[in-house]
């Protein structure tokens, strides 16, 4: 790997052949406020992209290899799955009990879809993380254009009012917001539990929108400007459709935070707004059951389609 | 339709010029991460010709490109007026005026395809449908990218990008077209090429090109006038002759290709004197006090080498280098500066070669006198 | 011709008429007060939307979030009724003294490190959680890093999955595990040691936490070491310095901000957990979580409630404080600036 030698002056370096080079670079030195040229004939290439970003050498460099990193991440990926796996394994148990396996069988799986309380649960699971991600997905969506311009103080204390409800432990956010909602008079119950939902999932959706706007070229907004769009037509026609991909990575965020909160849920409940995570919660405080082991995958599952489909959105090439 | 009275008085060779672009008087200050305060633009009156392909050229930081946006509506100007033709545009929202932008970024629509692209702007005039396809269609002929109307544009070259970028500014018809170092992304060949393009395209569609550069080379061959900016204001602002055989000043002199700077003296109202050897000049000195310190500026190509009188200016060949085209040589005087000279070969090698003494002899159109 | 500037003239300038299409451009100080602090200098930028728009978030936020903590510090100054849950709108310290003293029949005050205990425990919990996690998560995320960029996206989802998994889930998942007839006892069986008590124990809650835990350790370290130029881990060797010394000197430095931001994500909720120590613990050790939750439920005290949140809150935002001014001077060493 050649190293620049400081000591030599590039400009002091002399060509003095008769070198097309040595003409380019007299004339390079001459000019002086001008950069370097480009090689030539790059008409009918790729877009230019910057120069390898390549930071290291090749993979399987030996000097990158400390002792145990790799037998350590191994054991770690197999401790975060197997548990999983394990309940998934037992979900497809015949048997009656949760953990004595007598043999495949979907039975559980039946059970479980045609069971009241369960199918309750999730249908008021599901009813408030729709209009939670709803809510919360417009919400940051506005927040996050109307902020992006704000005076440094302005949006210093806005990211903080934001992004407050990550900050605080979940039992005492739950007590409070418990304390809260009888102090205003509202009684627990459907709605103050789908704006509590809405309240912590604003952050959630605010991150990914503002991870994307960050990576769009601001002057394709000023372009639209430029050609006779108004403010709010480039909103429409600009910022929103190239922001989806954020968006849509926020709200299935959103959907999932709010699906799978319990903390906050449990104390503003009552007997007609049960979620799925505290009638799970109450099923398995008195001990292992099989109808949560198919709940515990199928939670599982959705997981795994939120993330893969969220990942595939963030990383697509083609914008 | 818009005439108000202008409420500062312009420039009566301002005045003059009615159906172009005018700027009168215009400033913008910001402040900087420092808290001092920067003039961007500090106090510009600048006429453009209606039809005209004029360049904003300078170092970076000197204010064009903030001139650009200002007239594009993407700045707003603290003081000042910008007018084309008689109509007031600085008041106007970007969307209103026409003008349209060429940005460096090129700054097309990711999720549109080329042919939305240039149709984006028509769109927002509210055209018809077949009105609008036919348009974009000419314009991609135009720039000769007629087949691309169904890519995107992270499928395209930056060449080819520039061009839709292109096309889709000039797709509305705009009365300026402005260009913000454009060119600068696209390598040496394509550069040419495109700089041969855009003239074309200029002459062909007669719409007002202001072009913003930091390549004096750019600037002299493709403008009709140049303004050179220096720190916000214009140092000269004239025809690529103009600039270069009459700068200015030491800056604009500086600037533009390559300059021999020599100490010397007035000593008359045409005449000054480079130790001790009276040299005559053209240009009118009245404005300097008789014995006043300054620079004779002179081009590398106009000074004659002969062998050594005494009565002239003499210095010593210190390198001679061929250079295909022509011959650059190194001369240094007495009084120890270096003069940069370009001789077309042939030359006398019993005259001109390494170590040899040799008179300094320039034409008094030639000389230009600035400030030290 | 050539000419530089023409010479201004005497005319006065006057500025220009700023009204305007984008409001606020003046630079006269005419605007109300509220409006310029609020405001930035520009109005509203291209494609973005006026500041007014943040407003609906911003106040769902002050309601939802710092309402109710302002409700519950207020609670923990106020009195509990006679009967029943709640607060009287009275005055009162007794929720913090109970912290930390106890009232005898005679009206004796003697110092009751009860609480203190409890407290003592659940940050002995949250401690030896955080430091497992970041310790486990060193490796992976570094191991991560290193890896080609089409692994790397695999393996972050591979560990975003169960970051995304209900909480109760995963902490059902080692209740199945650690149970009497569950696979560990199973095995243990097998090898002839009989079955043992795993569930229903502090190491069973500590188990559950670390593997909540464990993803919001690695992400913020695999982020930050993802960034890492691995060219100056081969400077480093150039320069002369054996594996241990690159470790500690450069690659931990880079890694720094990434392990207090893990720090911090792992210790604040492990601090104030509640399901963990519940389901897996068996409840019957009192740890900061379920004590809060019986003080609103069965003990019905809710300003001691109240008092005990407060304290929470006040310990996990220094640690928040703490974590980030850390991470800041740990971005800067690590050349983030």
């Amino acid at each position: 790997m050649s190293m620049i030698n400081h000591d030599t002056d590039p400009s002091a370096i002399r060509y003095g052949n008769a070198s097309e080079f040595g003409a380019k670079v007299a004339r390079v030195q001459a000019a002086g406020n001008d950069g370097v040229r480009m090689p030539e004939g790059l008409e009918n290439k790729r877009p230019d992209r910057a120069w390898s970003t390549r930071r290291s050498g090749r993979q399987d460099n030996r000097l990158k290899r400390f002792p145990l990193v790799g037998f350590l991440s191994v054991a770690v990926l197999a401790f975060l799955y197997v548990p999983m796996m394990i309940v998934v394994f037992f979900s497809f148990n015949g048997g009656k009990q949760a953990l004595l396996w007598q043999g495949f069988s979907l039975r559980w799986y039946g059970s479980v879809f045609t069971n009241g309380a369960i199918v309750n649960a999730t249908e008021t699971s599901l009813t408030v993380a729709v209009i939670a991600t709803a809510l919360s997905t417009a919400l940051g969506v506005l927040y996050v254009l109307a902020v992006d311009h704000m005076s440094r103080a302005g949006s210093a204390l806005a990211s903080m009012l934001i992004n407050a409800s990550m900050l605080i432990p979940e039992i005492v956010l739950g007590v409070a917001t418990m304390a809260f909602i009888r102090l205003i008079g509202l009684a627990p119950g459907f709605v103050p539990l789908v704006l509590a939902h809405t309240t912590f999932c604003i952050p959630f959706v605010v991150m990914p929108i503002r991870a994307r706007l960050a990576t769009i070229d601001h002057a394709c907004f000023e372009a639209a400007e430029d050609l006779g769009a108004s403010g709010a037509t480039t909103v429409m026609r600009v910022t929103l459709p190239l922001l989806v991909p954020g968006i849509v990575s926020g709200a299935l965020m959103a959907f999932v935070v709010s699906m799978d909160d319990f903390m906050i849920s449990n104390f503003l409940t009552t007997a007609g707004t049960t979620t799925l995570p505290i009638y799970i919660f109450s099923l398995i405080r008195k001990g292992v059951n099989p109808s949560v082991n198919v709940v515990a995958a199928l939670l599982l599952l959705l997981a795994v389609i939120v993330t893969v489909t969220s990942t595939l959105l963030t990383n697509r090439k083609d914008k | 339709m818009n005439s108000a009275k202008p409420l500062v008085a312009r420039d009566p060779e301002v005045e003059r010029r009615e159906s172009g672009l005018t700027i009168n008087r215009a400033r913008k200050t910001f402040r900087s991460a420092e808290g001092k305060e920067v003039h961007a633009i500090d106090d510009v009156s600048i006429a453009i010709r209606q039809g005209e392909f004029f360049i904003l050229l300078g170092p970076s930081g000197c204010g064009k490109t903030t001139l650009l946006r200002s007239i594009a509506g993407l700045e707003s100007l603290d003081a000042g007026e910008i007018y084309l033709g008689n109509q007031r545009i600085d008041q106007l929202a970007p969307y209103d005026r026409p003008v349209n932008t060429v940005f460096q970024s090129y700054a097309l629509f990711p999720h549109l395809t080329v042919a939305q692209n240039v149709a984006f702007g028509l769109e927002m005039e509210h055209k018809s449908k077949g009105e609008i396809k036919k348009t974009v269609q000419e314009m991609l002929d135009l720039v000769h990218l007629g087949e691309f109307g169904g890519r995107r544009p992270n499928q395209l070259s930056g060449g080819q990008q520039q061009r839709v970028a292109l096309a889709r500014s000039l797709a509305k018809r705009p009365k300026v077209l402005l260009l913000d170092e454009s060119l600068s992304a696209l390598d040496f060949k394509l550069r040419q090429q495109m700089q041969v393009e855009l003239k074309r395209i200029q002459r062909e569609t007669g719409i007002t090109f202001i072009f913003v550069t930091h390549d004096q080379e750019e600037a002299l061959s493709m403008g009709d006038h140049i303004a050179v900016f220096s720190k916000g204001k214009p140092e000269q602002i004239g025809t690529p002759e103009e600039i270069y055989n009459e700068p200015a000043n030491r800056f604009v002199a500086d600037f533009i290709g390559d300059i021999n700077f020599v100490d010397a003296v007035t000593t008359g109202a045409n005449e000054i004197t480079v130790e001790g050897v009276p040299f005559k000049v053209e240009q009118d000195l009245s404005a300097w006090p008789a014995g006043a310190a300054i620079s004779a500026a002179i081009r590398p190509e106009r000074i004659e080498l002969t062998a050594p009188r005494d009565t002239a200016l003499k210095g010593t060949v210190e390198t001679l280098m061929f250079m295909g085209a022509d011959v650059r040589c190194e001369v240094r005087l007495t009084d120890g500066t270096m003069l940069l000279v370009r001789l077309s070969p042939p030359y006398d090698t019993a005259v001109l070669h390494q170590g040899a003494t040799v008179s300094v002899n320039v034409e008094s159109a030639h000389i230009r006198v600035v400030e030290r | 011709m050539s000419g530089a500037n023409p010479n201004p003239k005497t005319a006065t300038t006057q500025p220009a008429d700023k009204r305007g299409e984008h409001g606020d451009r003046t630079e006269r100080g005419d605007r109300p007060a509220w409006k310029r602090w609020f405001a930035s200098a520009h109005p509203v930028k291209p494609g973005m939307l006026n500041r007014l728009w943040s407003v609906p978030s911003i106040l769902i936020g002050l309601l939802f979030t710092l309402g109710p903590i302002g409700v519950i510090v207020a609670f923990s100054f106020m009195s509990r009724p006679d009967m029943g849950g709640g607060v009287v709108f009275r005055f009162s310290t007794d929720a913090y003294e109970k912290l930390l003293f106890r009232h005898d029949y005679f009206g004796n005050r003697s110092f009751d490190a009860r609480y203190l205990a409890v407290l003592g425990t659940s940050l002995w919990q949250a401690l030896l959680t955080t430091a497992i996690c970041v310790a486990l998560a060193f490796p992976i995320a570094l191991w991560m890093s290193m890896k080609s960029a089409k692994a790397q996206q695999i393996l972050v989802l591979l560990v975003t999955i169960p970051f995304w998994t209900n909480l109760i889930v995963r902490t059902y998942a080692w209740m199945l595990i650690l149970n009497e007839n569950g696979p560990v006892n199973w095995l243990l069986r097998l090898l002839g040691m009989g079955s043992q008590q795993l569930l229903y124990t502090s190491f069973a809650s500590v188990i559950g936490l670390i593997y909540t835990f464990l993803p919001f350790a690695i992400l913020p370290m695999y982020s930050a070491l993802s960034g890492f130029d691995f060219r100056l881990v081969e400077a480093a060797y150039d320069l002369g310095a054996h594996k241990p010394t690159v470790m500690r000197r450069v690659i931990l430095r880079a890694a720094m901000p990434g392990v207090m931001s893990g720090i911090a994500l792992c210790f604040i909720p492990a601090f104030g957990s509640y399901v963990q120590p519940v389901l897996l613990g068996g409840g019957r050790v009192l740890m900061v979580g379920n004590l809060i939750a019986s003080q609103f439920a069965e003990a019905r005290n809710w300003p001691f409630g109240a008092a005990l949140s407060t304290v929470i809150l006040a310990v996990t935002l220094l640690g928040a404080l703490a974590a980030s001014i850390m991470g800041g001077m740990a971005s800067r060493k690590a050349g983030a600036r």
